[in-house]
């Protein structure tokens, strides 16, 4: 386990005063907050922060990071000191943005044990648990049954949590998209005494595709055509995620054209439309008879401007 | 470890509506942040009263993002409000921008 160094993480120095934190801590959750930031890798980086976040703005938990850490340095190998729970006991606050899915390996060693977030009465129900997972868009297209792997928090009657992997496989539904739920009942945390437990949700994204978009129940798919086939017209093969169709190109079609396959987007009560993307390749002249080709048809051409010809 | 089969399973977006302490309970927050929420126009749930609200499957995920919203970044309901018609707005604008700049 590498050492991690918190204060590094949010760019504060050791000697930084509590609203330091919270400002740098700020600026970093407004930057890589995962519902609002494109960066890449945003989610990490945010869950990284409010780890450091959680950790330094809890003057106990301060405290003895900075007891353990005063010797190490970030990357190091890190192992935390003997009986190191012993001395310390620790407050949870449950509207930490660090949920139990998310602690790091570095932080549940120092502060994994420590009495559970919950507080107040004890809940009847479990809680409700959420965890995104990947799905292909043939998934989507065909129904499925797949198989996900979770970690799954768990309390022992001292509230103490460990994490267990926990398969599961489950149905997926056709016609599901992205951004979409599917609910598991009773598969959330378990409830106290004969209370029922809470339920798992699970939130659909399909993985990337090299060759399609998706937006909503439409499906963008990219044809590349030779000039002849734009310009004659031609039936291509286009390979959708649930198979093949054949694609009727009009004659004297340009790059940029949208052609719609209605109905053969993702399926459903109101199944989207499938929109092939035309697109004119050039073919390379490296030899001189693909030169020649292209002399004659510039004599061919001779009034093609194509710097005037308007967009069709 | 052998997977567990899991056959309750629905869809929530097409099969699963939610009370107010329904939907706080998904969210993780209370029902007061959830009222806050409807009244910013965040969400638009079915009823005439609190106790007889029915939102649709299909506001999970704008509630659930509302609230990180709040929780995360110590945002206000307008404040929530505001940052996910902004989103809203950018995701449009993206899918404009991917056929012009096509």
């Amino acid at each position: 386990m590498k050492f991690k160094d918190y204060y590094a993480t949010l760019g504060v120095e050791r000697t930084a005063k509590l609203d330091e934190i919270t400002r740098a801590y700020r600026r970093s959750a407004r930057k890589y907050h995962p519902d609002v930031s494109k960066e890449t890798d945003a989610e990490a980086k945010f869950k990284e922060v409010s780890e450091a976040y959680k950790v330094l703005k809890d003057p106990e938990q301060r405290a003895a990071y900075d007891e353990v850490g005063a010797h190490n340095k970030a990357g190091e190998e890190f192992h935390p000191p003997p009986n190191w729970n012993g001395g310390f006991e620790f407050s949870g606050r449950s509207s930490d943005p660090v949920s139990d899915f998310d602690r790091s390996e570095f932080f549940e060693a120092l502060f994994g044990r420590q009495p559970g977030a919950r507080h107040g009465a004890p809940r009847a129900a479990g809680h409700d648990r959420h965890a995104k997972v990947q799905i292909d868009l043939a998934d989507a297209y065909q129904g499925a049954r797949r198989r996900f792997s979770l970690r799954v928090p768990r309390r022992d009657a001292a509230e103490n949590v460990t994490f267990h992997p926990q398969e599961l496989q489950v149905s997926i539904p056709k016609g599901i998209r992205s951004g979409q739920h599917l609910r598991l009942a009773g598969q959330g945390e378990p409830g106290l005494g004969a209370a029922g437990a809470g339920d798992l949700y699970l939130e659909i994204e399909f993985a990337p595709h090299a060759q399609f978009r998706v937006e909503g129940a439409d499906v963008y798919v990219e044809v590349p055509l030779a000039p002849w086939e734009a310009a004659l017209g031609a039936s291509v093969g286009v390979s959708l995620p649930d198979g093949q169709v054949q694609l009727t190109v009009p004659a004297g079609s340009q790059s940029g054209r949208k052609l719609r396959l209605k109905g053969k987007g993702l399926p459903g009560a109101t199944p989207g439309d499938l929109y092939a993307m035309l697109s004119v390749m050039v073919p390379p002249a490296d030899t001189t008879s693909a030169q020649e080709a292209y002399r004659v048809m510039k004599q061919s051409f001779s009034d093609f401007n194509p710097r005037q010809t308007p967009e069709t | 470890m052998n997977p567990w089969e899991i056959n309750d399973v629905l869809l929530v977006e097409s099969a699963v509506q939610f009370t107010l302490i329904e939907l706080s309970r998904v969210c993780g927050t209370s029902a007061d942040h959830i009222v806050d929420l409807v009244d910013e126009g965040v969400l638009t749930p079915h009823g005439n009263s609190p106790e007889r609200w029915t939102f649709r499957g299909g506001d999970l995920r704008r509630a659930r993002t509302a609230v990180r919203l709040v929780r995360d970044l110590q945002l206000n309901a307008p404040g929530a409000a505001l940052a996910l018609d902004l989103l809203d707005e950018i995701e449009t604008l993206k899918s404009k921008l991917h056929f012009v700049s096509r």
